[in-house]
């Protein structure tokens, strides 16, 4: 079945109004939902915040699943050499914000970072290189933007459509992802609306949709490559994280037999013995 | 003869604040509430869209101006369940999909519309309706853990299943809610 996806729910201070926001993303149908913390210095770093208790039914608690995500303001004098921190790690999803035409080629080159955001509300300041863009597909990056400020204010709306339809004309929103970046419930909108602004913002249909879910389900699979592989190939992890029916791997035993197998087995060892017995005999 | 097309948008909408139960949704302030998000953020072109179109007023004077600021018929209204559906030309159909995510507003508190089904006549339109509100009653019923809730939903279902002999098994509500 396919899952709406909103990667971009403000983290707010206020503990009561987060819960509100994240009840009525559930309520408009988002099943896979991530809380955004924005880093602009890098020392003030932390560990990513447990998934906050809503008191969900028990199909909404099957279904709905809450990730934790940072966005680092990037600008030409920032260090980015924490980017491969552990506590950068514990987040799901990592995502950069660039300020700068030289940040921006830096984040679509060299980072090894997930989602490139923007922020679409007020003149980004430099201009969007098709070959910075071209570079960050080909290495897999996924791109960004939020409908939440072109919602909250008439001003930042013109810009936001400018911006985006700028963006999009180029590359027909590859690899774009479409989120609310919402600080209040009310700047969250249901996900088939969400779709019929994105082709307000100069996508197809399709592409509007996919925007809201197959491309962050690649997002997040290509999050969990850079958190938990070593180079897309090798996973690492603990022996007693893996699941009971593996584990006769690890003990050097035969893989357990079934029932259903168990009375085949009989039967085939049977037939096989009378057959060589029969061999020996002839001869 | 070419043939008048109508869209029907099946839309819920949705309080965020949390005295959500004391909001009363009604057809005329709901329509005021798109009208006023469509003069803010629509060209002269799109606001014609909204005409009632075929039901030409264009001889009365001042009234043409009128009669194309009448926003395209919000058809019906469930002030319980909050659910409304509107009417619009063919040809508005992307305008009103793209317009209503726009609309923050009704009646002074901060709302959320979403659009459930679009269809191209009323009956399918009720069809749509009657399956969401039958999910929503079986769902409620599911998760409730107040007795007396639990009862009302019940009683609410019973009013609208008939018995085996094909009779209703509890008296209908007058008030279901409709304007």
């Amino acid at each position: 079945m396919v899952k709406f996806h909103d990667l971009n729910i403000a983290r707010v201070k206020d503990a009561v109004a987060q819960k509100h926001t994240l009840r009525i993303a559930c309520r408009l149908g988002y099943e896979v939902v991530a809380v955004t913390t924005v880093l602009k210095n890098g020392n003030e770093l932390t560990a990513a915040p447990p998934p906050i208790e809503l008191q969900l039914t028990k199909e909404e608690q099957q279904n709905f699943q809450q990730l934790s995500r940072i966005t680092v303001v990037l600008s030409d004098k920032t260090n980015n050499s924490y980017l491969g921190n552990d506590k950068i790690k514990s987040y799901d999803i990592l995502a950069v914000q660039p300020t700068t035409e030289k940040s921006f080629q830096v984040a679509c080159s060299e980072l090894n970072v997930d989602l490139i955001t923007f922020d679409f509300s007020t003149w980004l300041g430099f201009h969007l290189k098709h070959q910075y863009v071209q570079t960050a597909l080909r290495l897999g990056k996924y791109f960004e933007f939020t409908y939440g400020p072109a919602i909250r204010d008439t001003t930042c709306r013109r810009y936001v459509f400018q911006n985006t339809t700028d963006f999009v004309q180029r590359k027909e929103g590859q690899n774009t992802i479409i989120s609310s970046g919402a600080e209040w419930p009310t700047d969250l909108r249901a996900p088939y609306d969400v779709a019929n602004l994105a082709i307000l913002f100069g996508m197809k249909e399709g592409q509007a949709k996919s925007s809201l879910t197959s491309t962050p389900r690649a997002l997040l699979l290509k999050a969990a490559t850079r958190r938990l592989t070593v180079k897309s190939s090798i996973t690492i992890g603990h022996v007693t994280s893996i699941p009971e029916k593996d584990k006769w791997k690890i003990e050097g035993s035969k893989p357990p037999s079934t029932d259903a197998g168990k009375r085949q087995n009989t039967d085939d060892h049977d037939e096989p013995k009378k057959k060589k017995s029969k061999k020996l005999k002839s001869n | 003869m070419v043939r008048l097309k109508n869209r029907y948008f099946l839309c819920k909408v949705i309080f965020p604040s949390p005295d959500e139960s004391n909001e009363m949704l009604t057809s005329q302030e709901f329509r005021r509430a798109i009208e006023k998000a469509a003069r803010k953020s629509l060209g002269s072109s799109d606001l014609a869209l909204w005409a009632t179109g075929y039901e030409m007023h264009i001889n009365s004077g001042s009234s043409i101006f009128d009669s194309y600021l009448l926003v395209g018929k919000v058809i019906k209204v469930n002030s319980h369940s909050k659910t409304a559906i509107v009417r619009v030309q063919h040809r508005a159909t992307r305008m009103l999909s793209q317009l209503l995510p726009f609309i923050k507003q009704h009646q002074k508190t901060d709302v959320i519309i979403q659009t459930l089904h679009v269809t191209g006549t009323v009956a399918t339109c009720q069809k749509a309706l009657i399956k969401y509100e039958r999910r929503t009653l079986l769902e409620l019923l599911r998760n409730t853990t107040n007795k007396d809730h639990r009862k009302k939903i019940q009683e609410a279902l019973l009013s609208c299943t008939l018995d085996l002999q094909g009779q209703k098994i509890a008296s209908d509500n007058d008030n279901d809610g409709f304007t």
